[in-house]
Formats: structure tokens, C-alpha cells, sequence
């Protein structure tokens, strides 16, 4: 009896751990705590590639960006006169922490710079919402790359 | 062997160390302490071995399968957005099983005796199920658990999809699945030596582990309902 009394004690105390713990720290752990610098809802997203100075502005649609919906994703390069025709683009999505596997929409040039590919993320069960895209733009035999991180619902 | 199959068992076998032991790990350690409570001898290293041989290949033809309907749909999107709902609802059903199992190794019901008082087929099916001495009965378990959220797969998936055809899709989640086998047999058996050899309260307390892993699993089902 007494030990039934004490497994159902750790059963309510790890119950309670659990629902508080879980619910609030429901995410995997991320590399080096990362954080979304991207907020992918609000609209596209801006970085430069140094060394070439060329903007690229990063976006997908449609918003709000769901996991387990069919995406659009766009980057848009720009030099520093004129559009980037070109470059071969490529997104590397990963989530931070968690080895998703490898998830690489195929990107074609459509007009103007404009770089376009569909795809789509995977839910994690775990309930991680944070994405990293690597976007890798490769001109003249030379690849630069630069990173978004975002949040998706 | 095509591009594709060679990166699907790579992926599973990079995601396997990981990914896979955090997600089906507790799953795997749950129907090993409850099976070593049945009278199936575990100390011999088939036994050690066999149940998760089984668990999965299960699970793997559950994969094949998933992989051959998005190779012939040609559409991620499409096949996981119709099999979604069920595999949340296969997350709650494994977390039911895993508080089940729990209840009998830590014996908080009194093993599962109770079951049988009702004359209840489905209740028996379920006994025979969890305290049966078939090992067997571990490859309809990986099967049905095959169907679990898991967003390592659904990757793959994206690539079974891409193939656009029925065999090439089974094909890939068939060549995912034997990368993932070496870490979660390893971890298997690690699990089965070590669980033929807990004893008395130690024995009970991961019982009751394994009923928290349980809850977890049906909350993460429940917010993953929510999501859809």
C-alpha cells in the first residue's frame, strides 16, 4: 500500500513537472540559442552578401507561413545598379537544434532578379517554430551565403 | 543506386542518432520494460534483439507505404494533409498504450488482471497485445507507430513525393528506414539489457516514467490537433 501511495506521489509530481515544464519549454533546444531575425509575416526580409554587395530580400508566401502548407519562396537579388539575373540561388531550410534532414527547394530565376521555388516545412512535434533558411548564391564560380531566421505558425 | 535513395539513407542514419532516439526513444523503452514483465526470457540476446527486429520492420512498412502514396500522389502536401488528423490521433493512441504499460510494470492497477474480468474482446486483444509472449506482436506495434508525427519523415517524404512515382517513393522511405535501423536496434537492445535487470522499486518507478512519457505524448497530440 505504502509503495503504491509513494508511485502515485512521483506520478502527480512528474505530472505537474511535465505539463508545466513541457508546455512552456515545448521546443527543442537550439543551437546557440537562436533567435528569429526575420519576421517572415510581416514581409520580406533584407540582408546584404558582403563581398559583392549584393541585397537580397528574402520572402514566402502564403501569410501567416504555415508548416505543412504548400510555399512559395522568393529571393530577390539586387546589385548595386541593377538586378541579379545571373546567380544560382539555393535555400537550405533547417530548424536549430533539431536535424530535420535535408530540405532544399529548387529555385529558378523568373524575371529581374527575382528567384522563385515551392516547398514546404515539416511540423515538428515537438512544437520548434523556429526556421533558419540558408540562402547560397552562387555568381561567377564564387558562393556567398546568408541566413534568415523565422518563425512560422 | 539514384540520388535520391542514397540521401534518404543517409538522412536516416544521420537523424537516427538524434532525432530518432529523442522522439521514438521513450516509446521504444516503454513496450521493452513492459514486454521483459511478461514471461518471454529476455536475458538471451535474441530476445534482446528480436522484439525490435520486429518493432521495426513494422514501422519501416509503415513508411514504405506512406512513401509509395506520395511517390504515386506526387504531392506532399496533398497525402499529409489527409493523413495528418490520423497520425495525431495515432500520437494519443501510442500515448493510451504507454500509460497502459506503464500501470502494468508499475503495477499501480495491479497488473493487468483487470482486464480480463471484463469479457470484452477488445480489452483481451489489448491484454494479449501488451502481455503476450509472441514477439511477434512487436511488428503490428512498429507499424501502427510508423504512423507517428515526426518531422525528420515528412522531410523524406518531400523527397518521396518529388520521385512522382509509386515504386521510387516506396523505395526512399524504405531506404530512410534501414538508415535509422542501426541506432534505434542499438538502442533497442541497450534498452533490453537494461530493463531485464531492474528490479524491485527501480523496476516500479519506471513505470511510472513511462505513464509521464505517455501524458507527454497526448499533450503533444492534443497541441498538434490544435495546429491543424
Amino acid at each position: 500500500m505504502k509503495s503504491k501511495v509513494f508511485l502515485l506521489a512521483i506520478l502527480s509530481f512528474s505530472l505537474f513537472a511535465v505539463s508545466v515544464l513541457g508546455m512552456e519549454h515545448n521546443h527543442p533546444p537550439s543551437d546557440a540559442d537562436a533567435k528569429a531575425d526575420c519576421a517572415i509575416n510581416k514581409g520580406p526580409c533584407i540582408k546584404m552578401i558582403g563581398s559583392d554587395n549584393i541585397q537580397v530580400e528574402f520572402n514566402i508566401n502564403p501569410k501567416p507561413v504555415k508548416s505543412m502548407n504548400d510555399l512559395l519562396f522568393t529571393v530577390l537579388l539586387k546589385g548595386e545598379k541593377q538586378p541579379v539575373s545571373d546567380a544560382g540561388v539555393s535555400i537550405d531550410l533547417t530548424m536549430p537544434g533539431m536535424f530535420m534532414g535535408v530540405n532544399k527547394p529548387l529555385l529558378k530565376h523568373v524575371k529581374d532578379g527575382r528567384y522563385e521555388g515551392r516547398g514546404a516545412l515539416p511540423v515538428c512535434p515537438h512544437g520548434g517554430k523556429l526556421w533558419k533558411a540558408e540562402v547560397e548564391v552562387i555568381r561567377e564560380g564564387k558562393a556567398a551565403s546568408v541566413s534568415f531566421l523565422f518563425e512560422v505558425d | 543506386m539514384e540520388a535520391e535513395y542514397t540521401l534518404a539513407f543517409t538522412t536516416g542514419i544521420l537523424g537516427g542518432f538524434g532525432h530518432c532516439i529523442g522522439m521514438c526513444g521513450p516509446l521504444i523503452a516503454a513496450y521493452t520494460v513492459s514486454g521483459s514483465s511478461s514471461a518471454v526470457n529476455h536475458f538471451s540476446v535474441t530476445n534482446r534483439f528480436l522484439p525490435h527486429l520486429f518493432y521495426n520492420a513494422g514501422r519501416i512498412t509503415t513508411y514504405m507505404f506512406i512513401g509509395a502514396m506520395m511517390g504515386l500522389a506526387g504531392s506532399f502536401i496533398n497525402v499529409a494533409g489527409r493523413i495528418s488528423g490520423f497520425q495525431n490521433t495515432i500520437m494519443i493512441i501510442a500515448g493510451l498504450i504507454m500509460i497502459f504499460m506503464g500501470l502494468n510494470i508499475s503495477g499501480i492497477t495491479g497488473g493487468m488482471g483487470w482486464l480480463e474480468k471484463n469479457n470484452n474482446l477488445i480489452l483481451k486483444a489489448g491484454k494479449n497485445f501488451l502481455q503476450g509472449e509472441s514477439l511477434s506482436r512487436y511488428y503490428p506495434l512498429g507499424a501502427l507507430f510508423g504512423f507517428l508525427p515526426c518531422g525528420l519523415s515528412y522531410t523524406v517524404f518531400m523527397a518521396a513525393s518529388g520521385t512522382g512515382n509509386f515504386l521510387s517513393g516506396m523505395f526512399t522511405m524504405f531506404f530512410f528506414g534501414i538508415g535509422t535501423l542501426p541506432s534505434l536496434l542499438l538502442f533497442g537492445f541497450a534498452a533490453s539489457s537494461i530493463s531485464s535487470r531492474l528490479r524491485g522499486m527501480l523496476y516500479k518507478a519506471t513505470g511510472v516514467i513511462v505513464i509521464v512519457m505517455g501524458c507527454l505524448f497526448i499533450l503533444k497530440g492534443i497541441r498538434l490537433y490544435a495546429q491543424v
